[in-house]
C-alpha cells in the first residue's frame, strides 16, 4: 500500500476541511456554498480549499461560467485504507500479547 | 494617476486570445471562480475568486479578436476602487509570425494599488498566456489571497 502524503494527512487533520470534504463527497459545490456552509468567511475557505486541492483530496472542473469542486474520492480511499492499516498492527499485537497472558494464566 | 501597462506575446491567434477574454467558460480557466460576461458595449463584465471578492464593471468597446475595453473596481468598498470607476484596455496585434502581441493598460489607479495592480496583471497575463498556448494554468496561487487594501498596503 502507498503512504498518504503528509499533506494528505495534514488536510483531514482540520475540522472545517473534514466538513467540506463531506458536503462535496457525492456533488459538486462552488466555493461560495462551501463557505456558506461551514460558516466560514470566503478567504477562510478559500484557504482550506486550496489546502485540499493541494493534498489531492480535491478536484475542480470548470462547467459553464463556474469552477466546481469535489472530493477526490479515490484519493480519499487510499488514505481510508493507510488509516486502517496503520492501527491494524498494533491492535494485532495488542491481541496477541492479551492472548499470551491469557495462556500463561495472566502471570508474566 | 499612474498608468500601468504591460505588453507580452503570446504563442496562439488572436481569434484564440480574444476567446479567453470574452467567454465566461474560459475566463473561469485563468482568472476567477465565477464569471458574467455580456461581451457588448454597456454588458457587464464581473468575475468572482476563490476568496470572495468581485471585480465588477462594463464593456466599453469591443473589436473581435483585436480590442477590448472594459470598466473595472471592486465590490469591497475597502478596497477603495468602486466598480466601474477605472479602465482597462486590451489590444491584440497579430504577429507575422502567427502569435499574438497583446497590449494591456490600466487607466485611473492611484498608488499604492497601481502597484499592486501591476503585480496582480503580471500573474493573470502569463495565466491567460498559458492557457492560450495550451499548458493548463491550473489552481490559481493568488484565488486565496483578497485584493489587498491601500491601508494594508501601505503598512509595513
Amino acid at each position: 500500500m502507498t503512504d498518504p502524503s503528509d499533506a494528505a494527512l495534514r488536510a483531514i487533520a482540520h475540522p472545517a476541511r473534514r466538513a467540506m470534504l463531506r458536503l462535496v463527497w457525492d456533488t459538486e459545490r462552488q466555493a461560495s456554498d462551501l463557505a456558506d456552509a461551514t460558516g466560514l468567511t470566503r478567504p477562510a475557505a478559500s484557504q482550506h480549499l486550496k489546502q485540499l486541492r493541494e493534498a489531492g483530496l480535491m478536484t475542480v472542473r470548470v462547467d459553464a461560467n463556474r469552477r466546481l469542486y469535489r472530493a477526490d474520492v479515490a484519493q480519499m480511499a487510499q488514505l481510508a485504507s493507510f488509516l486502517d492499516a496503520f492501527w491494524a498492527a498494533p491492535l494485532q499485537r495488542l491481541q496477541s500479547a492479551a492472548e499470551r497472558r491469557t495462556e500463561s494464566g495472566g502471570a508474566s | 494617476m499612474k498608468l500601468v501597462a504591460q505588453e507580452l506575446t503570446i504563442a496562439a491567434d488572436p481569434a484564440v486570445v480574444y476567446r479567453l477574454l470574452t467567454d465566461p467558460a474560459e475566463f473561469v480557466r485563468w482568472m476567477a471562480d465565477e464569471a458574467v460576461l455580456d461581451p457588448r458595449p454597456g454588458g457587464v463584465i464581473r468575475w468572482t475568486h476563490a476568496n470572495g471578492d468581485t471585480c465588477a464593471g462594463a464593456f466599453v468597446e469591443l473589436v473581435p479578436d483585436r480590442r477590448v475595453v472594459f470598466s473595472y473596481g471592486w465590490e469591497r468598498p475597502e478596497v477603495g476602487i468602486p466598480p466601474g470607476s477605472t479602465t482597462v484596455e486590451i489590444d491584440l496585434h497579430p504577429t507575422d509570425d502567427g502569435r499574438t502581441r497583446l497590449r494591456l493598460v490600466h487607466h485611473g489607479l492611484d498608488e499604492p494599488m497601481a502597484g499592486a495592480h501591476d503585480g496582480g496583471w503580471r500573474h493573470y497575463l502569463d495565466r491567460l498566456r498559458r492557457l492560450a498556448t495550451g499548458d493548463a494554468p491550473g489552481a490559481d496561487p493568488f484565488a486565496t489571497t483578497r485584493v489587498p487594501t491601500p491601508a494594508e498596503l501601505r503598512t509595513p
